[in-house]
């Protein structure tokens, strides 16, 4: 009897823990399972609170000047502005654009070349640069030990005060977790809310980005997460490779990670090195400076024949992705009340 | 970790249950080799400054058939902290285990499940940032032939090509105590007389020549 009430016990709270989880995430309908295991790290409130704070607080750099959010800031879909590449402590300049933090559930693997493979050890790549936050885990947890604060808030997320570097990062995990993009005009449009429909630009641009951007950039994410050359002309002085820094692959040099297009309207500069600011640069480099190499995407070998029409159309659809319910939510923002 | 230890020796067996005790020892040649202690061989010297490496997936065998496998995941040895060096496994007493294989390193699944705890908490220095994944034997220090050189060698990767992990197999007479070896002799030899690759930082054929010689190296004795 007892062993049955001990199950019994075992599903209800099982059951309790997912249905919380779905309360902090939800899987938008008709998107597909996410890649990340919930069940290893189940959302609750007090955790997605500690990585929230975690994400905001310089402390997480070496000389207390650099958080998360100076490169992934909200009000730009996670990433940051103004800023071809990101610039960590000490004014020290990086390689590459900072990636946008959106629909990460659902990310294969992180960071342009995917050197990370699992959203659990994507804070470390940046903790750790010399030219980010320049800090190690260990020394980090200590500083965190020292503040009543973060003992108060591990507390609540573990039921323990002992900061683990497991805790640290499943706890920013689950912060990074909650950013899912999926309230955008494109979104209202596909679900038919409230009869909103696009405009004929948008629907041309919709056309023209089916039949010429979708099979990188596949719905519903946006991306399909492979890695492409997508024909820029190698930087000189960066001299970046791309994804066969990781595999040592030629055949995969100059690849770089699809991005998503969601939210792209508030994410510029784009391309791995930040060297577009504006989408008509962008589409202007697709459809006539495509630079040829041996591992160039074939959709683009003979690039992307678009009239400036055409160009204004996909753009009007591109700002469809923009997602003020996702750029505008508290619960992403900086936690002023959490002292 | 010695708590739990304590327990398993005074209480395990009350149950019928043993216990197997690995000592883990780096050699060189018959010499046990220490950190910060010169060793010579072969007309050289060398002296590790940190040693670390990862055990992981223990399983024990009878006849070829699996008769335990160990709860815990991995263990992190480190020469620089002497309970690390002492492994003891549960085991049921008179079971006859003849054979104990493991990983020398951490597998692809494990690599690949995101933020793990205990011997595999990031924090340990064990993992790569900037790109994922375990570093599965790391060895710092320096040698003289004739100059004094330092060499760094933190030996990982899981994804082939590759793949640095090793897996083990040694066959053993005893289920009481025994001596796990793992002797620097060949690695350090070719380490030495190359010279080109002293520090090893990434996957790569250069990290995956080096666990194998490592790899092969690793005796059971009683």
């Amino acid at each position: 009897m007892k062993r049955l009430e001990l199950i019994c016990l075992m599903v209800l709270l099982i059951t309790i823990s997912f249905r919380y989880t779905e309360k902090l995430w939800k899987k938008p309908l008709d998107w597909p399972e996410p890649v990340y295991n919930f069940k290893k790290n189940p959302l609750d409130s007090a955790t997605v609170q500690l990585g929230r704070v975690l994400f905001y607080d310089p402390v997480l750099s070496s000389d207390s000047s650099i958080s998360c959010a100076s490169c992934h800031s909200p009000y730009n879909a996670f990433t940051h502005v103004d800023h071809a590449l990101s610039h960590g402590i000490k004014d020290r300049i990086g390689t590459r654009n900072s990636p946008v933090l959106v629909n990460l559930a659902w990310g294969k693997s992180f960071m342009w070349d995917g050197a990370v493979n699992h959203l659990d050890m994507q804070a470390l790549a940046p903790l750790e640069n010399h030219v980010e936050m320049d800090e190690t885990l260990p020394h980090v947890l200590q500083k965190l030990a020292k503040q009543e604060k973060y003992r108060r808030l591990f507390e609540a997320a573990f039921h323990s005060e002992t900061m683990t570097g497991e805790r640290f990062l499943k706890a920013i995990s689950q912060f990074m977790l909650t950013l899912v993009s999926s309230d955008s005009k494109y979104d209202r449009v596909l679900r038919g809310e409230n009869g909103i429909q696009f405009t004929e630009m948008e629907r041309k641009g919709y056309a023209l980005f089916k039949e010429h951007c979708a099979s990188c950039h596949t719905e519903p994410l946006f991306t399909n997460q492979t890695f492409q050359n997508n024909g820029l002309a190698p930087d000189s002085i960066l001299q970046d490779v791309g994804r066969m820094k990781i595999t040592g692959k030629s055949s995969d040099s100059l690849k770089f990670k699809v991005p998503t297009l969601r939210n792209i309207e508030r994410s510029a500069p784009y391309m791995h090195d930040g060297r577009y600011r504006s989408l008509q640069m962008v589409l202007f480099h697709y459809s006539t400076d495509i630079h040829s190499s041996a591992t160039l995407a074939p959709q683009l070998r003979n690039g992307i024949r678009l009239s400036e029409d055409d160009k204004r159309n996909l753009i009007a659809f591109l700002k469809t992705l923009t997602d003020n319910t996702f750029l505008n939510n508290k619960q992403f923002q900086y936690p002023r009340t959490i002292k | 970790m010695i708590r739990t230890a304590t327990y398993l020796v005074f209480f395990l067996p009350l149950f019928g249950w043993g216990q197997l005790i690995v000592e883990i020892n780096l050699k060189a040649g018959n010499e046990l080799v220490e950190l910060n202690e010169p060793v010579r061989l072969n007309g050289y010297s060398f002296q590790l400054e940190q040693a670390r490496l990862y055990l992981s997936k223990f399983e024990f065998y009878q006849n070829g058939h699996l008769k335990a496998t160990d709860s815990t995941l991995a263990y992190l040895v480190d020469l620089e902290i002497d309970s690390t060096r002492k492994l003891i496994f549960p085991v049921v007493q008179g079971s006859g285990i003849d054979e104990i294989r493991f990983l020398f390193g951490i597998d692809s699944l494990t690599n690949t499940s995101g933020a793990m705890n205990g011997a595999l908490d990031p924090m340990h220095g064990m993992y790569w940032s900037w790109q994922s994944g375990y570093i599965n034997c790391k060895l710092e220090g320096t040698f003289t032939a004739p100059e004094r050189e330092t060499f760094q060698l933190h030996l990982g990767g899981y994804a082939h090509p590759f793949s640095g992990v090793q897996r083990i197999l040694l066959k053993t007479d005893k289920t009481n105590v025994c001596r796990l070896d793992i002797d620097l002799n060949a690695l350090m030899e070719r380490v030495i007389r190359t010279k080109s690759e002293l520090h090893v930082m990434s996957p790569g054929s250069r990290a995956v020549e080096y666990a194998q010689l490592l790899a092969k190296s690793i005796e059971l004795k009683p």
